[in-house]
Formats: structure tokens, sequence, C-alpha cells
């Protein structure tokens, strides 16, 4: 639905509308796309290097065995260095790639706010690839590996809000709101995005611990109870990721799917993001105790670390929907029940 | 930040690097008495059924020359165990001892370490060898800090040394090849043996009195958990004590 269509006497508003037309680039939304899409495999690629534990095959860094990393012969791309060394690459593609977005934005968005994402991307990767770095040279301290593996998902979902905001239909905010507490759906998809960011670092950190089996069953204990003997660290990291994360994440999804449905339902992307990340937590505990089931075999384990990635898009991208509804709501740009009875008078 | 505190800091630095220098340097010491020396000699059981062998794939590594590699990580025959380490831990009142300069040697030859398992005493050149047409890399991990180090070693690089200033048991790996690892046993004497295919070891020369004798094994640290017991043991001069060990993997 169209803005102006809605408020045909708000010439403020049809302004802003044929702005948002001139605004819409397709070719920045598409790269903006590719992008996001190539962040989401970097993180599977890196998911991989740790799963192989090949995080230390490749010693020196920004050089791979003194060579530069671009002219690193092909034939020595044996055993776990194929998974860090295709890791550099690919990171530095994705790289590229956000360095790339952020002068296209600058060029082509008139959004100010927009270039600013542009520019916070790049440094985010920036970041990132001296984190990944650092933690090599470091020979992996789980502090430094848990934050490559935390900030890698930050820049996802950085490039996942870029994509959305770039995109075509951004300003087609058509909901009649009817949720009566305004915080609602906002407030429980930022608690439960920051949550999943929350049980993500504490899986990385169970992970770079190497503390994955320190509860070796699921979903009992090995003492046949729901709570474990805490007789170290790993077994209380564990007990926080695979019971006590686990229990919470799925309680505020299923808990913000409820507002979703009640109040929202006729917000078509809203609700079928919301039944999608319901079927990815399904999938992710599956994956979950496949993992310990199989102990930590790598398909299962690394599949776990990327559909933690999806949720966490997922629900980042109902977060910045639901904002935008009511933000635009705000705005005056939807109609809504009272917009339509103060027009009528 | 003054001047006066960054010299302050230079010359902390440098002062600490000079006396890093020497501790290095101090090699001389007491010379092992093998004429009046006891000699303690015994056998590694293994208690219990022995753990199935893990085999890992070689797989596209064409560099080891090789399809697969058996783990290293229990050697046994008819319950006897290979490769565990045994030295005396208490007893020898700080005495230093001569520290030979002749490097020992670590190998890797078809993507695994030769020998599996080493002793050093403390402060000996170790010199690592790559024989194989492959690239490693090589990952020292020990418990003392700035000690653990990660190299590269392609294939044709000449030999790299390297020594110890802490004793303990330290961790070399491959990353490249994820079965690759072996250990290193380094004490501040030279009264140590490692268990050899036969379960058998011997530690000659040993100055007579009472020591306490302790056995390190790869399932002793880690997911294995074994229990090994120390022993006590009083060596008489030109004799041998036999100290078994036995090991009980769970
Ligand atoms: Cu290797």
């Amino acid at each position: 639905m169209n803005a102006s269509f809605i408020m045909p006497n708000n010439s403020a508003t049809v302004g802003m509308a044929s702005s948002n037309d001139l605004r819409y680039n397709p070719w920045l939304h598409r790269f903006a796309l590719l992008t996001a899409a190539c962040c989401f495999l970097l993180l599977f690629i890196g998911g991989l290097v740790t799963s192989h534990q090949a995080g230390l095959s490749v010693p020196d860094w920004p050089t791979s065995y003194g060579w530069n990393m671009f002219t690193f012969p092909m034939k020595d791309w044996i055993g776990n260095i194929f998974y860090e060394h295709t890791h550099r690459l690919f990171a530095s593609f994705v790289g590229l790639l956000i360095l790339v977005q952020a002068f296209l934005l600058q060029r082509y968005e008139t959004r100010s706010w927009v270039k600013r994402l542009g520019w916070l991307a790049l440094g985010g990767v920036i970041l990132q690839g001296i984190l990944g770095g650092m933690t090599v040279l470091l020979y992996l301290p789980p502090a430094v590996s848990s934050a490559h593996a935390g900030l890698g998902q930050a820049v996802f979902c950085l490039s996942l809000a870029i994509a959305m905001v770039t995109g075509k239909r951004w300003e087609e905010t058509s909901t009649k709101i009817i949720e009566p507490s305004r915080f609602g759906v906002r407030m429980l998809s930022l608690i439960t995005v920051i949550v999943i960011f929350t049980q993500l670092i504490v899986g990385a950190w169970m992970r770079h611990t190497f503390s994955g089996l320190a509860i070796p069953t699921f979903p009992l204990a090995p003492n046949g109870g729901l709570v474990p003997d805490f007789t170290s660290f790993g077994t209380v990291i564990n007990f926080l990721h695979t019971r006590v994360g686990a229990f919470l994440v799925t309680l505020l999804t299923f808990t913000t799917a409820r507002i979703v449905f009640r109040y929202h339902s006729k917000n078509r992307r809203l609700a079928v993001a919301t039944l999608l990340a319901m079927f990815l937590l399904g999938v992710q505990i599956t994956l979950g105790a496949i993992t310990i089931w199989t102990q930590k075999a790598v398909t299962p384990t690394t599949l776990h670390v990327s559909c933690g990635a999806a949720i966490l898009g997922t629900m980042t991208y109902i977060m910045i929907l639901s904002w935008h509804v009511y933000a635009a709501h705000d705005a005056g740009k939807v109609t809504t029940t009272a917009a339509i009875a103060g027009a009528k008078a | 930040m003054s001047t006066r505190f960054l010299a302050a800091i230079s010359l902390l630095l440098v002062l600490c690097a000079c006396s890093h220098k020497d501790s290095a340097n101090s090699q001389v010491g007491m010379a092992i008495d093998s004429t009046n020396g006891g000699t303690i000699s015994g056998t590694v059981i293994l208690e219990g059924p022995c753990p199935a062998p893990q085999t890992f794939l070689c797989g596209d590594n064409v560099g080891c020359d090789r399809a697969s590699v058996t783990a290293q990580h229990w050697i046994v025959n008819n319950g006897k165990v290979a490769n565990a380490f045994i030295y005396i831990k208490d007893g020898l009142d700080n005495k230093k001892y001569t520290i030979p300069t002749s490097p020992a040697l670590l190998d890797q030859r078809h993507c695994v370490y030769k020998p599996h398992v080493m002793g050093l005493i403390l402060g000996q050149p170790l010199e690592v060898l790559n024989s194989d047409s492959t690239l490693h890399n090589v990952h020292l991990t020990s418990a003392s800090v700035g000690e653990s180090f990660n190299r590269i070693f392609p294939q044709g690089m000449a030999p790299m040394s390297s020594h110890f200033e802490t004793p303990g048991i330290k961790t070399i790996k491959c990353d490249v090849h994820g079965w690759m690892n072996c250990y290193i046993g380094v004490v501040p004497h030279p009264f140590f043996a490692v268990s050899d295919s036969t379960g058998h070891f011997e530690i000659k020369g040993v100055p007579p009195g009472d020591y306490t004798l302790e056995l390190w094994h790869e399932s002793t640290t880690g997911s294995d958990n074994a229990v090994v017991e120390t022993k006590k043991i009083s060596v008489k001069a030109k004799e041998t004590q036999r100290a078994d060990f036995s090991i009980t993997a769970r």
C-alpha cells in the first residue's frame, strides 16, 4: 500500500512517498542481500574451522605459511588447512563486499542513518578480521575466540538490517495496530534478540573451552536428574547453554509469537518470520541434541552453529520490523482506527 | 607518561632480557655416577581391558605417504603399556646435573611424531625435523605462560631448535593432521625413562637414596582419567630396584 494513498491530504507524507520511490535502488538492495547471505555462509565456514579444530593449522597471520594469503598454493590446502584457509579467503571476500557496500550506500543512499549503518558494518568487519588474526596468534584464548564468534554474528545482523532497510517494501507498513500494550512485541523481540545473542556467546564460550560434552547426556544429566553434578566450570557453562539458555530462548520466542499472532497476524511479513523463528528453534534444539548424542560430529555441530545464527537473524528481522511498524505508525503514515476516525470527522 | 617512567620500564625490560639469557646458558652441574649409582627397573601393566585403538584415515593428505594412522594413545602388548614416562619426582634435593649439549631429536615422519613420548632434561636442546614431503605446523602447549608456540614447518625447512625453561609435560601437536600429537616430559635431572613396546623401563646411575617415583601416561590426563599411584623407592649403590606400575583405565 502506498503512503500517499492512505493520507491523501497530508502533503508532507506525499513528499516523503515520492522521495521513497526515488530512494529505492534495486541494485543496492540486491547487493545488500548478497552481502548478508555471504555473511551467513561465512559464519558456517567459521563454524567448520572450530568443528574441525583447524583454527591453528595455519600458524601465521595475515600470511599463510609465509605466503601472501592470496598466492598460497592450492596443493598445500591439505588437511585442516583447507578449512582455515578458505575461511580466511572467504572472509576477505566478505570484507570486500562490505567495503563496496559502504561506498555504494554513501553514493546512492539518501538516508544518512543508512549510510552510517554501512560504515558501522565496515568497522565491524575490520575489527572482526583483526580479532580472527589475534586469536590465531594468541593460540585461541576462549575470550578472543568467543568475541570473534559473537562479533561475526553481530556483523551478520547488521548486514541483514541494511538489506531490510534498503528493500522496496521497507516503507510499506500498513498494519493496523490494535495491540493494547504499546511495548509488547517491540520489547519482547528486543529482549529475545539480546537473550539469543547471549545464548550464542555462552555457546561459543562452551565450544572454545571444549566443554560441549561436559554434560555428556541430553535431556537428562548422567545422574538421571535434570540438574547435573557441577564438578567443573565446563559443567556449569554447559548447563547454562544446553538447559537454561535453551529454555529461555524457547520461552521468549513462544511469548513473542503469541503476541505477534494475537495482535499482528495481519502483518504477513511479521507472521511469516515468527513462524520461521519457531520452526528454526525446533530444528535447533534437535541439532543441539544430535550434537551431544553424536559426541560433536562435525556436521550436526556446525549446522547447530549456523541454525543459531539463522534464529538470531530471524528474530532481529522481527525486532526491526516491529519497531519500524510502530515508528511509522507514530509518524502518522499508516491507517489506524484513530486516524480513520480523525479523517472522517 | 613521563620520560622517567618510560626509562624505568625500558631498564626493567633490559634487565629481564639479560637474566633470561643467563639462565639458558647455565649448563654446568654434576655428571651421572654410572659406577656407584643404582638402577630402577620395572614394567608398566594395564589393569582391565585394553581400549580399542582408534584409526584415522589420511584421505587427501598425499604427503603423508600412507592411507591411515593408528592412534598411539594406547600401545599395549600382552597387557604391557608402552609410552609411559617414569621419572623421579622427589628426593634429589635440587642437585644440578650436567645438561647434554647434543639435542634430543623429534621427527615428523609419515605424519606421525617419532617418538610419541620422550623425556628431556630441563635446558637440553630439542631439535624438531620434518622428514615428510608435506608441511606441518608445530604447536607446542606448555602449562608455563609464554613457553607455548605455534610455528610453520614446510617441507624442506631446516630443523627447528628449541629448549624448555620450565619442567612439566609439554604437548606438541599438528593442527593440519588432527591425529598428530606427542608428549615431552621435561624434568630438572637425568633420571627418567619411557617404557618400551614390552612395557619395560630402566633408569640407571641413580645416586643411592630414597625417592618418590611417578608415572605419566597419556591416559592419566584428559578424558580417560586413568589412575596411577606414585611409588616410594629406596635405591642402593650398584643394585637394581624393581618398581612395577599398573595403570587402571576407566
Ligand atoms: Cu602435520
